[in-house]
C-alpha cells in the first residue's frame, strides 16, 4: 500500500516525462502522426463519398444500407460519425495498435541508447514479428469494450423503465440516461487500463499474447491506481468534445460542425494514446530495471 | 519529419480541393447553399412583421442568384417554391401564386414538386380566406391528376377543410361526394398502389360518416386484395391491423370481426411471411375477449 502511495506521487512527473520525451524525440512522435494522418484521411474520404467521382461506387452502397436521405446535405453528417466508427474499429485492430507498438519500440531503442535504430523503417521491421500478437491484443481489448457497452445498454434499458419522477430512483435514471456517452468513455478507459501493459510487454519482452496478458495483470495488480490515473487523466481531455457533441453544439446552424468535432476527436485521441503509452512504457521499463 | 508532415498535409488537402473544384456546382453544393438560404427564410418566417421589408427583397434576390447559378440542379424547383413562400410570408399572395404556378408548369413530370406547389397555392387562398378558390384548386387537382396521391386525396381534403372551418353540413356533403367519387374511380383500370390508396380513403369516408361496418369491410378488402409484400408493407399492415382492431372493438363492439378477417387472410395465404404476425394478433384478441367476458361475468 505504501509502495502504491509512493508510486501515485509519480503520476504527474511520469506524464510530464512522457510529454517531454515525445516532444524531444520525433522518432517516437512519427508513428502517432501516421495514425493521425490515416484516420483523418479516412474521415475526409467518408465525408466526400457522396460526391463525384466517388459516388458512382459508394452512393448505391449507402443508399441500400442506410437510405437515400443520407446522400444529401445535411443528413450526410448524421451518418458520418457512425461510418467513421466502423472504419476506426477496423483501423484500430489492424493498423493503429501496430503503429503504437512501433512508437513503443522507439522508446525502448532510445532508453537502450540505440539511436541508430530509430528510423521508421527499421522500427517497423523490428516490430513486425509481433504483428499477430498485437492484432490479437487489439481484438481482446475491443471485445472487452463491446461487452461492457452491451452490459451498460442492459442497465440503460432498465433505467428507461423507471417510472419515478423524483427521489433517488429518478436521480439514478437521470444519471444513467443523460450520462450514457460519459459512461461509454469511462468503460473505454477502464478496458484500456485492464490491458494497459499488454502492448508494451509484447514489444519490450517480445512475449506472445497470453503471456503478455498474464504479465499485464501481474503488473496491473501491483499498481492499479497509478495505471488508472495514467490512463484516466489524459482521457479527461475527451470530455469537452463529448459535451459539445452531446449538446449538438452549433449543429442546427452549421451541420459541418459534426465533421470538425470528429477531426478534433482524432487529434485529441492520438495525443492521448501517445502520452499514455509512452508513460506506461517508461513506467514498465523502470519497473523491469528495478526488478533486475 | 517536416517533409513527411508536408506530404501528409498535401495528401489531406488535395482531394478536398480537387473534389471541391470538380463539384462546385453539383447537387450537393446546391443543397448546401439552399439549406443556408432556407434557414434565413425560416428566421424571417418566425415573425414576418418584425422583419424589415428589405430582408424579404434581399432573400428573394439571393434565391434568384441561386437559381441562376445552379440552374441544372434537381433542387432548383424547391428554391423556386421558397421564393413563392417568401412572397406569401410577406403577404403578397398573388406574386406567390404566380411563382407556384410557374413551378407546376415547369415540372410536369415531378409529382413531388407539383404537390408542394399546389399545397402552397391552397395555403395562400386559405390565408386570404378565399375558400371558394381553395375548392376550385382541389377540383383542378382532381381533374388533372386523378390517379396521383394529391388527386386521390383532394376530395377528402375538401371535407377536412370544411371540418376545420366547422361547417358540418358542407363537410358531410363533401364526404358523401368523395365516397361517390371513389366508388366511380375504382371502376377504372389502374395501378394496384393507386387502387389501395383509393380504398383507404374510401374507408376514411365510411368512418367519417359513422358507417363502421362498411369501413371495416373496405379495410378487409384491402388486406385480402393486396397481400403481396410489395403493396402490403410492414407499415401498411400495422396500420390496417390497428385500424381494424380499433374500429371493430371501439365502434362495432365486435371482437369477432377482426378474428374472422385475419383468419380468412391466413387461410387464403398460408405461406405468407406475415402469417405468424396475424396468428399472434388473433391469439391476443381472443385473450382480450376472454378477459373482458370474465370481468363482465364477475360484475
Amino acid at each position: 500500500m505504501k509502495k502504491e502511495k509512493l508510486v501515485l506521487k509519480k503520476i504527474f512527473p511520469t506524464l510530464a516525462s512522457a510529454i517531454s520525451t515525445l516532444l524531444g524525440n520525433k522518432e517516437i512522435l512519427f508513428p502517432y502522426m501516421v495514425i493521425c494522418f490515416i484516420q483523418l484521411f479516412s474521415l475526409e474520404f467518408l465525408n466526400i463519398v457522396h460526391r463525384a467521382p466517388l459516388n458512382s461506387f459508394f452512393a448505391p452502397v449507402i443508399r441500400k444500407l442506410y437510405g437515400e436521405i443520407y446522400l444529401h446535405y445535411p443528413l450526410n453528417f448524421t451518418l458520418l460519425p457512425q461510418l467513421f466508427q466502423y472504419v476506426q474499429i477496423v483501423f484500430y485492430v489492424l493498423v493503429s495498435t501496430f503503429l503504437v507498438a512501433v512508437a513503443i519500440k522507439a522508446v525502448v531503442e532510445l532508453e537502450s541508447g540505440n539511436e541508430k535504430g530509430l528510423d521508421f523503417g527499421s522500427l517497423v521491421k523490428k516490430t513486425l514479428s509481433s504483428y499477430v500478437s498485437l492484432v490479437l491484443a487489439a481484438l481482446v481489448v475491443l471485445a472487452v469494450i463491446l461487452l461492457s457497452f452491451k452490459l451498460f445498454d442492459k442497465v440503460y434499458a432498465r433505467a428507461v423503465l423507471i417510472s419515478a419522477t423524483g427521489g433517488i430512483k429518478f436521480a439514478i435514471k437521470a444519471v444513467i440516461i443523460y450520462g450514457k456517452p460519459f459512461f461509454y468513455l469511462l468503460l473505454n478507459a477502464i478496458a484500456t487500463v485492464l490491458f494497459a501493459y499488454v502492448v508494451p510487454i509484447i514489444v519490450v519482452d517480445k512475449k506472445k499474447i497470453f503471456a503478455a496478458i498474464w504479465e499485464n495483470f501481474k503488473l496491473l495488480f501491483k499498481s492499479p491506481w497509478f495505471t488508472f490515473c495514467i490512463v484516466a487523466i489524459p482521457y479527461l481531455f475527451l470530455v469537452p468534445g463529448l459535451l459539445l457533441k452531446y449538446i449538438n453544439f452549433l449543429g442546427n446552424d452549421y451541420p459541418e460542425v459534426k465533421f470538425w468535432l470528429l477531426v478534433i476527436d482524432v487529434l485529441v485521441m492520438v495525443a492521448i494514446d501517445a502520452v499514455v503509452y509512452t508513460s506506461l512504457t517508461i513506467f514498465y521499463i523502470m519497473k523491469k530495471g528495478e526488478s533486475k | 519529419m517536416k517533409k513527411a508532415l508536408l506530404i501528409f498535409l498535401v495528401i489531406l488537402l488535395l482531394p478536398v480541393l480537387v473534389i471541391g473544384v470538380i463539384n462546385r456546382n453539383d447537387d450537393y453544393s446546391a443543397e448546401r447553399s439552399l439549406w443556408k438560404l432556407n434557414k434565413q427564410y425560416h428566421e424571417i418566417a418566425k415573425d414576418p412583421k418584425a422583419a424589415p421589408p428589405a430582408s424579404f427583397d434581399g432573400l428573394i434576390a439571393k434565391y434568384g442568384k441561386f437559381v441562376k447559378r445552379y440552374n441544372a440542379s434537381k433542387v432548383v424547383p424547391i428554391a423556386r417554391i421558397y421564393i413563392g413562400r417568401v412572397y406569401a410570408v410577406r403577404g403578397d399572395y398573388k406574386a406567390a401564386r404566380k411563382v407556384f404556378e410557374e413551378v407546376i408548369g415547369e415540372n410536369a413530370n415531378n409529382m413531388i414538386m407539383i404537390s408542394m406547389a399546389y399545397k402552397h397555392i391552397i395555403q395562400t387562398f386559405a390565408a386570404e380566406e378565399d375558400f371558394v378558390n381553395v375548392v376550385k384548386i382541389y377540383e383542378e387537382i382532381k381533374k388533372n391528376y386523378p390517379l396521383t396521391e394529391i388527386g386521390i386525396r383532394a376530395p377528402l381534403d375538401i371535407a377536412r377543410m370544411y371540418a376545420v372551418r366547422k361547417e358540418e353540413l358542407r363537410k358531410t356533403a363533401a364526404i358523401n361526394s368523395a365516397l361517390t367519387y371513389y366508388k366511380e374511380l375504382l371502376k377504372k383500370d389502374m395501378e394496384p398502389i393507386a387502387k389501395m390508396m383509393i380504398m383507404r380513403f374510401e374507408s376514411e369516408c365510411y368512418f367519417a360518416l359513422g358507417m363502421w361496418k362498411e369501413g371495416v369491410d373496405t379495410l378487409r378488402d384491402i388486406l385480402i386484395g393486396f397481400p403481396e409484400t410489395e403493396y402490403l408493407t410492414v407499415a401498411r399492415a400495422r396500420w390496417l391491423i390497428s385500424t381494424i382492431n380499433a374500429m371493430s372493438a371501439g365502434r362495432l363492439k365486435n371482437y369477432d370481426r377482426p378474428v374472422e378477417i385475419y383468419s380468412e387472410f391466413v387461410q387464403k395465404y398460408p405461406e405468407h411471411p406475415y402469417r405468424q404476425v396475424f396468428e399472434q394478433v388473433i391469439a391476443k384478441i381472443k385473450e382480450a375477449k376472454a378477459k373482458s367476458s370474465e370481468a363482465a361475468q364477475s360484475k
